[in-house]
């Protein structure tokens, strides 16, 4: 966008180059900083590096062209214009020396993000002078700016704390939020985006926005449900205490243990803190995981878009468009991190070569070519480069043997990265395959030989592995096909967006080849694996941080007017959509209270060595005693041609199945599981009365447990059904 | 053509930058760790420990280690370190669990301790 032009002092001009030559920042970054053009700055420095090697000078008319012919006005307006050459400069270098500590101050009080109390900038100084707020100190008026996201977060949590658990319903957690959750979430947007278009980047004020953003959209279900949610979580809190207390793993009990290091990590962290287990953990995990992405998603942005301003609005977006939900206490979340930081480095200091691995896709060099990081950002000495290769290295290790997916989305990423010149790592992707294919021979034998079919299994069935966890089926509730829908279009608006990014990023100063490379790998990637139909999820979200850098090209291509309305409308639609895409499967996702007493109560009663089994997925179970039990799940068919299986039909077959084990078969059955059959399978709540009455009625089932959310039965009988 | 390449930075502006985050980062370091050592000794109770020790191994060894490298920038220092931290956990208790010596607090101190060596050799070079 073209900006009038202004004018700048001599006192502003030497403050500026005072701050390139004392802090050794980048040019670039002192402009962004105090809000000026990168090339008038560059030309003041020049003219200074010319007037110290010179003792004094005249500018020429480069320097003049770059903003620095003002000095000539000011000079003529002090009437300096009637000395000779030797005498101007040397008035030019006592008004310097004269003027330093009013320099100092007045820098000072600009990297604080304080322009508007400076009276020189036109505009903004006017506007500050009107509020009349130009005299308050910096920390003041730092802490005043925060006061905003800082209501709104307080507003936030505190309306939280008066939602009912339940009011969740088919559209899930949104229909519990009371109103003034909402309010406060409006309150922190216009705050962000009000500090966002501030010609002066505002930190402080934005940086709390988006933590403020996370903790309020992330701690929600922790406030409002009475159990931390997700019964995946549970299970995985189980795993570590498994490895907590016994320092095994358990790699034929579940593939998991394949890529155990998160577990085996948690579990050295549970031992060395004292903690008495792991469910504690899983409550406020997605809010602490999500804190934890936002310092390499953040410099991951400032890498591709070279702008502090449009990578903190790429960041602001990520809470919203993260809606997948892989976040929670599990290896998925701890291997993102991983992989953050990786691109960080490999895209950080290794970043940008320019050197495309097929002749025809090299570009020529220009001669006013930015998109490159200056050279000293590349490692200088071995030491630094030792020390990156360590942290690469380290990195990589924990994601190859923590999670299955991660190392593969990492490999492919910075692969086509060194394909199209990114990175100046040729030879790591070599490294990462050795080690992970390492990992598979060495660790993670056990699942390898029994599940080829597994992975190589979607191989062709590309349809199928995008789609496969979106539960598009045939029998699904409205609600939940409505919830499918939003998340449908979030990801459509997002990918939308960040197409418009990349056409719009041509004529910025970005990086947006390393941006699609990002976006689009995760995507293809995923196409030949199913990953137990989560494939397409996967893709999304290894796919957002280059998506989210194209949006915000999109966003910041536009006027700055427009630019504001389109980032407010997007955050405005965003809300709900993340809170129906994210949260909507609450209804049966969330845990109940009475459901973990059953459970508990379960494993109290309930023989090692004998069968537990549910009714259908999810269930609240495998949080204690790991590998203690053998478990089982059942499936209700639908697509039979008599519909759902009748109760009277199923009951008998259930205690077949339960006792063939002589040490004893339990059934637990759970108001989450009748949701989810309902929600994704179209089965009436009533079947599952029914199924309960007539458990009840049977011979073969005695209740021993029973509480608002839950019944377990157990089969008696057991060793007539073992006889063979 | 001035391009967005850096000018030589300033030897005195940026030794004292740096001295500042080596004092900053040293005092977190030496003050977290050698807390977590005491609360380890005293088996106090897991809602003190636990934070101090998450709060360690989420800082140390990697962030003070990589500070002592002066070519690398604060936000590398911190970002690299996060991850690296997170990742020597994790590989810490895969260790001991491949070798079978399940010993995650004495280890645990160990890294802790290191940590602290990292911390007062930052401290050191500060003042130095």
């Amino acid at each position: 966008m073209a900006q009038a032009r202004r004018k700048f002092d001599a006192d502003f001009r030497e403050g500026a180059v005072r701050l390139v030559r004392e802090t050794g920042k980048p040019i670039a970054q002192v402009a962004r900083d105090l809000g000026i053009n990168g090339r008038t700055l560059g030309g003041w420095v020049n003219a200074d590096k010319r007037v110290r090697a010179n003792g004094a000078g005249s500018l020429d008319e480069d320097e003049r062209a770059n903003g620095a012919g003002s000095l000539d006005e000011d000079e003529r307006a002090n009437g300096a214009g009637s000395l000779d050459e030797d005498e101007r400069a040397d008035l030019a270098r006592l008004r310097r020396e004269n003027a330093e500590p009013a320099i100092e101050h007045d820098m000072f009080q600009r990297l604080h993000g304080l322009r508007e109390t400076s009276t020189r900038d036109g505009f903004t100084g006017t506007l500050a002078r009107v509020r009349g707020i130009s005299g308050l100190p910096p920390f003041i008026l730092t802490l005043t700016r925060c006061a905003l996201p800082l209501a709104a977060l307080a507003i936030g949590l505190l309306s939280l704390t008066t939602a009912r658990e339940s009011a969740v319903g088919q559209y899930g957690l949104i229909q519990a939020l009371p109103p003034l959750y909402f309010v406060s979430l409006g309150i922190l947007s216009i705050s962000f985006i009000r500090a966002w278009r501030s010609p002066q980047p505002r930190f402080p004020e934005l940086i709390l926005g988006v933590i403020s953003l996370v903790v309020l959209l992330q701690a929600a279900p922790g406030i409002i449900e009475s159990e931390p949610r997700f019964q995946v979580a549970w299970l995985h809190a189980g795993f570590t205490d498994f490895v907590a207390r016994t320092g095994r793993v358990l790699p034929r009990l579940d593939a998991r243990f394949n890529w155990p290091s998160f577990f085996t990590g948690m579990a050295f962290l549970d031992r060395a803190g004292g903690l008495p287990n792991a469910i504690i953990l899983i409550r406020w995990w997605p809010v602490f995981i999500n804190l934890l992405y936002l310092p390499p998603l953040y410099m991951l942005a400032k890498l591709v878009l070279r702008d502090a301003k449009k990578a903190m609005l790429a960041i602001w977006l990520f809470p919203f468009a993260n809606w997948i939900g892989q976040d929670y206490y599990s290896p998925q979340s701890v291997a993102y991190l991983l992989y953050l930081v990786l691109l960080c480095v490999v895209l950080g200091p290794y970043g940008a070569s320019r050197k495309a691995m097929i002749p025809r896709l090299r570009r020529k060099p220009r001669d006013n070519d930015t998109k490159n990081p200056p050279d000293d950002w590349h490692p200088q000495t071995p030491a630094h480069a030792l020390t990156l290769l360590l942290v690469m290295l380290t990195l990589c290790a924990a994601m190859d043997t923590g999670h299955q997916l991660t190392p593969v989305f990492a490999l492919a990423v910075v692969a086509v990265l060194v394909f199209f010149g990114r990175t100046r790592l040729l030879a790591w992707p070599g490294v990462m395959f050795l080690l992970a294919a390492g990992w598979i021979c060495y660790g993670a034998i056990t699942f390898w030989i029994g599940h080829i079919s597994a992975l190589f299994g979607g191989l062709g069935s590309v349809g199928g592995n995008y789609t496969g966890d979106l539960h598009l089926q045939l029998h699904e509730s409205a609600a939940h096909h409505q919830v499918n829908d939003v998340r449908l279009l979030v990801v459509g608006a997002i990918s939308g967006l960040a197409v418009i990014g990349f056409f719009a990023g041509r004529k910025m100063r970005v990086d947006r080849t390393a941006a699609a490379v990002m976006m689009l790998t995760p995507l293809v990637t995923i196409a030949g694996q199913s990953y137990g139909s989560e494939a397409g999820l996967r893709g999304f979200l290894f796919s957002l941080p280059g998506s989210l850098c194209l949006v915000a090209m999109a966003l910041t291509s536009a006027r700055m007017g427009l630019r504001l309305i389109l980032t407010g409308a997007l955050t405005a639609a965003l809300i709900p959509a993340f809170l129906i895409a994210r949260w909507g499967n609450e209804i049966f996702e969330r845990v109940l209270p009475g459901e973990v007493s059953a459970a508990t109560a379960l494993y109290r009663v309930a023989p090692h060595g004998s069968t537990i089994m549910t009714l259908t997925l999810p269930a609240t179970l495998e949080f204690t005693d790991i590998g203690q039990y053998q478990y089982q799940s059942g499936t209700i068919d639908t697509s039979a041609s008599g519909g759902i299986t009748s109760p009277a039909r199923l009951v008998p077959g259930l205690a077949r199945q339960l006792g063939r084990n002589p040490h004893g078969g339990y059934l637990i059955i759970t108001i989450s599981q009748l949701e989810s059959a309902r929600t994704n399978s179209g089965v009436p709540l009533s079947w599952g009365a029914d199924v309960e009455r007539q458990l009840t009625k049977s011979p073969l089932f005695r209740l021993i447990y029973s509480n608002s959310a839950s019944k377990v039965y157990q089969v008696v009988g057991a060793h007539d059904y073992s006889q063979p | 053509m001035i391009t967005a390449s850096h000018s030589p930075p300033d030897g005195e502006g940026r030794q004292y930058s740096l001295r500042t985050q080596r004092l900053a980062i040293g005092a977190l370091a030496v003050a977290v760790s050698a807390a977590s050592i005491a609360l380890i000794a005293a088996s106090a109770p897991w809602q003190i420990r636990f934070p101090f020790v998450a709060a360690a191994a989420l800082f140390g060894p990697a962030i003070p280690a990589l500070r002592l490298r002066p070519e690398l920038s604060l936000s590398q220092c911190l970002v690299y370190g996060v991850g690296a931290d997170v990742a020597l956990q994790m590989l810490a208790g895969l260790a001991l669990v491949l070798w079978h010596v399940w010993a995650p607090v004495a280890v645990s101190l160990g890294l802790l301790v290191i940590t602290l060596a990292v911390g007062l050799k930052l401290l050191f070079d500060a003042r130095t």
